[in-house]
């Protein structure tokens, strides 16, 4: 039995200041309003760094991938970024064939992905130092 | 061994939250024509942006249109037809450039435009038809011809 799409949920939680976003179900034209809605939101309150768990995630097209291109460069202009972990095989390969991973860091985990948040916080405390 | 020279037709509405009946009978078919999971992710991609823009654009989220899709299946190819009302679509305006493209020679990641490039670079051939009032987009995948390129 092949398995039906489920709708989409986010999960949120914090780690050092970090969000991280855990996707599930399908993003979508439909369900990337929901996504959209809620990086609004984050980022208004003055979230900038974020990990998006994409182990549950079962389908993205071009609108979910446009709600991330949306909200990067606001990241990263304040010292933070949008990064992905434990992209599924199929996800995976999307990734690689549209180019994404030279424009998104991938990790295989959210304890990756954090870890380096961490290390550009340590480069920036170094710089400050010097 | 899949049998051939099938067709096989899905209409929805013009509403969002329908795209993902018509994932499901594409990926179905293409599983079944012989398509593996990723050309068939391939296809569906295709399929679900073309039906994204007719709703988004010839639409314009209006959700009284129909889209109709149909599938033909002859030998290695599969050939989906997608017709649909709205606004004429011109695609000589629009512009297909690679995320990556765009984003080293801006030093920008902007959205937009993704999903064509995602038609146009899934899908072995695409072309674009208007019968009467009606825009039709053809999209064609030959079966083994991904596993090639590998």
């Amino acid at each position: 039995m092949r398995k039906r799409e489920k709708n989409f949920d986010v999960l949120v939680s914090d780690k050092n200041s970090i969000k991280i976003l855990k996707l599930k179900g399908y993003l979508d034209a439909y369900t990337s309003l929901q996504l959209e809605q809620m990086f609004r939101d984050l980022i208004n309150s003055g979230n900038f760094k974020f990990v998006v768990n994409m182990k549950d995630l079962s389908y993205i097209s071009s609108a979910g991938f446009g709600v991330f291109m949306a909200f990067v460069d606001e990241t990263r202009k304040n010292k933070g970024d949008i990064k992905f972990s434990c992209l599924s095989e199929k996800i995976d390969e999307i990734f690689d064939l549209l180019g994404f991973k030279h424009i998104f860091e991938v990790y295989k985990s959210d304890e990756e992905a954090i870890k380096s948040f961490e290390k550009v916080r340590s480069r920036d405390a170094k710089k400050r130092r010097k | 061994m899949p049998k051939r020279g099938e067709n096989k037709e899905l209409k929805i509405d013009s509403r969002l939250e329908n795209l993902h009946k018509v994932r499901e009978f594409i990926r179905k078919n293409a599983i079944k024509f012989g398509f593996d999971e990723i050309e068939a992710e391939k296809i569906v991609l295709a399929v679900d942006e073309v039906c994204t823009n007719s709703i988004k654009h010839s639409y314009r989220n209006k959700p009284d249109g129909e889209i109709k899709i149909e599938v033909k299946e002859e030998k290695d190819k599969f050939v989906i037809i997608i017709s649909y009302g709205g606004l004429p679509f011109d695609p000589s305006k629009v512009k297909i450039e690679s995320p990556v493209e765009k984003f080293k020679r801006t030093g920008k990641v902007k959205r937009g435009k993704l999903g064509m490039f995602i038609v146009h670079s899934f899908m072995d051939d695409v072309k674009y038809e208007s019968k009467g009032d009606e825009n039709v987009v053809v999209l064609i995948k030959f079966l083994g011809r991904d596993e090639k390129r590998r």
